[in-house]
């Protein structure tokens, strides 16, 4: 017993020389820190009614959105290391060989499908102005695309050659039938399949004359649609030509030329722009599908008061004709009304025939625009309120004698987002007789 | 269906409780400041990065979604003033500099010492094209180009810009209108330059290692230099030179909240009157590129702290202003519109209003009007409304700006006279009298249009002291702009059960004296004798908002001193 006490007193001392402040050992004192801790009274003090600390309810409940809000930091934190913030013409190149860019959608009430796409694009500066680059894209169970291409120099900034390839595939796409008066009870649906390739040379877009030209050849296929509630296109339009055709395998050189008199080719305040356009299809594998296509338009822009406001308006026509009597055209490669570009309100492909004419006024008021010093270039978001009408027929007179004003027209508005490049984001919503479409596409302004 | 309904109620009740909450007025004999309390020792922090599309993406998208305001400034002093500190040091609107110091700003020499220079990296932010340079006594800068097609616009508003704020009371750089000989540079490996040629960029680096690049030599260097950027009749290229700043960079500092690592950052930066008062001398100057990257702090070594990069050094962080080359007319990489200052880059209430009205709500610049004189930018007095400026990127602390704040910046602008802005307009050494004139009118014209504005928003009754029995003050509406003194005031005083009123035509009050003993009372409100003092503008109506001076009587001496005033 005594050796077990002799014992806890031999530990007790042990302990108390392990915790005992040194200098109770002869040691030398610890150096005092010589940062004052935080809470040291001569810091400076927070005045009455000022708290720093988040409310501890926003933290609990906030959490999901701070944890995104670290991921975006994170991924924004990185892209500044790899490319810079800015860097005015200097070591910027990093980010500068590809990059993502979105497709075109399409929303609608009845017949539009949404989705997405993106592209890759060797956008790098090079000496030789080669340009490469492929795009994919996809709505939800109706359509896939893809296409690749090789050329030199970019064709919105500098005379520019390029071949393209594409694969395309619509699934679900309405027909309603041929001529003015085909009826929405009518709906068919189909597939087309079709791919190919072509080569374009052109001047970009500038004032004064520009345009492109070139050749191409594909392949077209239709079929009937999948869809169990929707009539089959082979059951309502049997005769259409293209429809149960064999592949058709068309080639044809086609061109366009643009008389451009606006202020600003990619987002025209001021001025006119006459359009020629004119194709020629011929059949590869001896099926009588040959056929020319043309068209035209004019658009004219005045500013009302400043670049800030303007009045818009626009005409134009497309039409087909076979090359001989005993030629047909097939159905998909027909003129057409409706969708997200002409008479806004309707459905996709709603008005067919062998010419359609269209015309749209609208007024444009800007909302915002970019501080850039040549104003022109400038990347802008613009509303604009639209009225569409048009028609369709066999032939100009046969559309000019279908045309009555109020019968197919429709209204509406739209978001348009232009970047310096002559690229412009269509958001908009439209109306018809026939229901209410929105609207989301990439294209020119007008 | 429930599904959305929780969703809905879980982002309104995540909403409310983000929001910020109105503070209150911090009352004088609250909250007493120790003049640089902040300078006492930290750990050193790390260093802050904020990547710009993160700061964008929450000041013009996320942060529109917030509501409610921080409330009033909480660190001024009992006299409405703010304590010297790292953020401010108090300058030429309490101790007027001369015209020459206010030309010098923070210089403590002449730039760039002359002879050859060594280009050590590429600047990587910002829009200008720019270099760290040493020269040849070793010294470190960063060097800017002016935009070819607009010399001498930026490195000139830089630098007068920066001397302005200087002099205002914030720490700045010493930065320098630099003239640099392209013929004697030399080159450290890794520095990049883009040339174009035939309408292509090609790449151009020192120890060019790809296929695609070019190896970036002196003489190609003055070759690309010299085609880009015209030199004087000298053979010297015109650049603003930003002499490195003393301690170890720690980042930008934030205009919102505070900085954690920081023991001494304890009052949130929107809450910060010199923080928040920066907006009136921003709008002065149309620095309208504000963002978070054009300031930064720095970490200040004390003398006692090791030295060694990997011990636990000790100091404390100074905060600076930097890079005003987006100030007056210049725009960095371009010139100013009208637009600048009158609109954010992306302004989401101006858009609505012009998408809801189909376009005929319109912002004053958005009139037609000739452009600006050569290689300066729009810098004018008109359209420019004190109290709707805007940067371009909206700002949490200048969107908590209040009448205190815009009157006590405004007192800081009206501080300069005229002979100091025409003596700070050598700094800029720009080359055009016309030039000079015109950055001069904007600046005398934008003053004015400050102390008009933010002087008419309170009563702006300045530098309240006892003389007798009167509380005498300086209007400074009268001195800067003239008019009659009329004053009407209350004064109520719990404690002596006083509540008088009454109207002056001078700028001093007579105050009665206790007509018994005042009770010693814990409770300031009670003990001190308020006085409220509305100035009566031109038109006879009365200030929006009081000057508020609280007295304290002691009967020993059988006077009052003044311990606290509220604008």
């Amino acid at each position: 017993m005594r050796k077990l006490a002799c014992l806890f007193v031999l530990l007790l001392a042990l302990a108390a020389s392990v915790t005992a402040p040194s200098t109770l050992l002869g040691q030398e004192p610890e150096t005092v820190s010589p940062v004052p801790p935080p809470d040291d009274p001569r810091r400076p003090q927070q005045p009455p009614g000022v708290d720093t600390g988040r409310n501890p309810l926003w933290l609990a409940l906030g959490s999901p959105l701070l944890l995104l809000d670290h991921i975006f930091y994170n991924w924004a934190a990185g892209r500044e290391e790899a490319c810079g913030s800015m860097a005015g013409g200097i070591g910027s190149s990093t980010c500068q060989p590809g990059h993502a860019t979105f497709f075109f959608g399409s929303l609608g009430s009845k017949s539009g499908f949404w989705g997405l796409g993106f592209g890759l694009h060797n956008n790098r500066a090079d000496p030789t102005g080669f340009k490469a680059g492929f795009n994919v894209a996809a709505t939800w169970r109706a359509y896939q695309e893809y296409s690749a291409y090789v050329g030199w120099n970019d064709p919105r900034r500098r005379p520019f050659i390029r071949a393209t390839g594409l694969y395309d595939f619509d699934v679900k796409d309405r027909f309603y039938g041929l001529g003015p008066d085909s009826d929405q009870d009518d709906e068919a649906d189909y597939d087309w399949e079709h791919w190919g390739g072509e080569i374009r040379a052109g001047l970009p877009p500038r004032t004064g004359i520009w345009g492109s030209g070139g050749a191409r050849y594909e392949k077209s296929f239709t079929s009937g649609g999948w869809s169990s509630d929707t009539p089959n296109i082979t059951d309502e339009f049997p005769d259409l030509p293209g429809v149960g055709d064999p592949q058709q395998e068309l080639w044809g050189p086609f061109g366009e030329v643009v008389i451009d008199l606006t202020d600003s080719p990619g987002h025209p305040i001021a001025g006119i722009r006459i359009k020629g356009r004119g194709a020629a299809y011929r059949s590869v594998n001896d099926l009588d599908f040959n056929w020319n296509a043309w068209g035209g338009e004019v658009q004219g822009h005045l500013p009302l008061g400043s670049q800030w406001h303007v009045l818009s308006a626009l005409v134009g026509f497309d039409q087909v004709e076979p090359k001989d009597d005993q030629d047909e055209i097939p159905f998909v490669y027909l003129p057409n009304l409706g969708g997200s570009t002409r008479l806004r309100g309707y459905d996709t492909w709603r008005f067919t025939d062998e010419t359609a004419a269209y015309g749209t006024v609208e007024y444009r008021y800007r909302i915002w625009h970019e501080n850039y010093p040549e104003e022109d270039q400038a990347s802008a978001i613009e509303t604009a309120i639209f009225y569409d009408f048009g028609e369709v027929g066999e032939d100009l007179g046969d559309v000019r004698d279908n045309f009555e004003w109020g019968d197919k027209d429709s209204y509406g508005f739209e978001f348009r987002g232009y970047l310096r490049e002559n690229f412009v984001l269509r958001a908009g919503v439209a109306r018809s007789d026939e229901g209410t479409r929105f609207n989301f596409k990439f294209s020119d302004v007008y | 269906m429930r599904g959305r309904v929780v969703v809905k109620s879980w982002l309104v009740i995540t909403a409310i409780a983000g929001t910020a909450c109105g503070g209150r007025t911090v009352q004088p004999w609250e909250y007493a400041p120790s003049p640089m309390a902040d300078t006492l020792p930290i750990l050193e922090p790390e260093e802050r990065d904020v990547p710009i599309i993160y700061e964008a993406a929450h000041a013009f998208v996320i942060d529109q979604f917030a509501v409610g305001s921080p409330g009033p400034a909480a660190n001024a002093d009992a006299m409405d003033e703010v304590a010297n500190s790292t953020w401010f040091t108090n300058r030429n609107a309490v101790d007027p500099l001369m015209p020459d110091e206010v030309m010098r700003g923070p210089h403590t020499g002449d730039g760039p010492a002359p002879g050859p220079i060594t280009i050590t990296s590429n600047k990587s932010e910002g829009v200008n094209v720019g270099f760290f340079i040493e020269d040849s006594r070793g010294v470190r800068y960063l060097m800017k180009l002016d935009p070819p097609e607009w010399p001498e616009m930026a490195s000139g508003a830089d630098v007068l810009a920066t001397n302005l704020v200087w002099a205002s009371g914030y720490h700045t750089p010493e930065n320098y209108v630099y003239f640099f000989d392209p013929a004697s540079i030399t080159i450290e490996d890794g520095v990049e330059v883009d040339a174009v040629e035939d309408g292509l960029v090609v790449e151009y680096q020192t120890g060019a290692d790809e296929p695609d690049e070019q190896e970036l030599t002196p003489e190609k260097l003055r070759e690309i230099l010299l085609e880009r950027y015209p030199p004087g009749p000298d053979g010297r290229i015109r650049t603003s030179a930003s002499k490195f700043i003393e301690g170890t960079p720690k980042g930008p500092f934030s205009w919102k909240g505070v900085r954690a690592d920081d023991p001494n950052d304890v009052i949130p930066h929107e809450l910060r009157r010199e923080v928040r008062g920066y907006y009136v001398i921003a709008s002065w100057l149309n620095q309208t590129d504000t963002k978070q990257g054009n300031t930064h702090d720095f970490f200040v070594l004390d003398p006692d702290s090791p030295t060694d990069d990997e011990a636990r050094r000790f100091g404390h962080l100074r905060h600076y202003m930097l890079d005003n080359g987006s100030s007056l007319g210049s725009g960095g990489a371009h010139p100013h519109s009208r637009r600048v200052g009158n609109e954010n880059e992306f302004d989401l209430g101006a858009m609505g209003m012009r998408f809801i009205s189909l376009g005929a709500y319109e912002r004053p610049w958005q009139d037609e009007v000739p452009q600006n004189p050569p290689n300066i930018g729009w810098y004018e007095a008109e359209p420019f409304d004190p109290g709707d400026w805007r940067p371009n990127m909206p700002n949490p602390a200048f969107d908590a700006v209040d009448a205190r704040d815009g009157y006590w910046g405004a007192k800081i602008v009206m501080s300069f006279t005229d002979a100091q802005l025409e003596r700070v307009m050598d700094a800029s050494r720009w080359s055009d009298p016309s030039v000079r004139s015109y950055v001069l009118e904007g600046l005398k014209g934008r003053r004015e249009k400050i102390g008009r504005y933010w002087f008419a928003e309170v009563s702006p009754l300045d530098d309240p002291r006892m003389e007798g029995r009167a509380l005498v003050f300086d209007d400074l509406w009268i001195r800067h702009f003239g008019g009659p003194a009329q004053y009407e005031w209350r004064l109520d005083w719990d404690a002596a059960d006083v509540d008088q009123a009454g109207t002056a035509t001078q700028s001093r009050i007579e105050i009665p004296a206790p007509a018994r003993p005042v009770p010693p009372d814990e409770d300031p409100d009670d003990r001190l004798a308020r006085l409220r003092v509305w100035k009566i503008q031109e038109g006879g109506r009365r200030a929006p908002r009081p000057a508020t001076f609280w007295l304290e009587w002691d009967a020993a001496s059988n006077a009052y001193d003044v311990v606290g005033v509220r604008y």
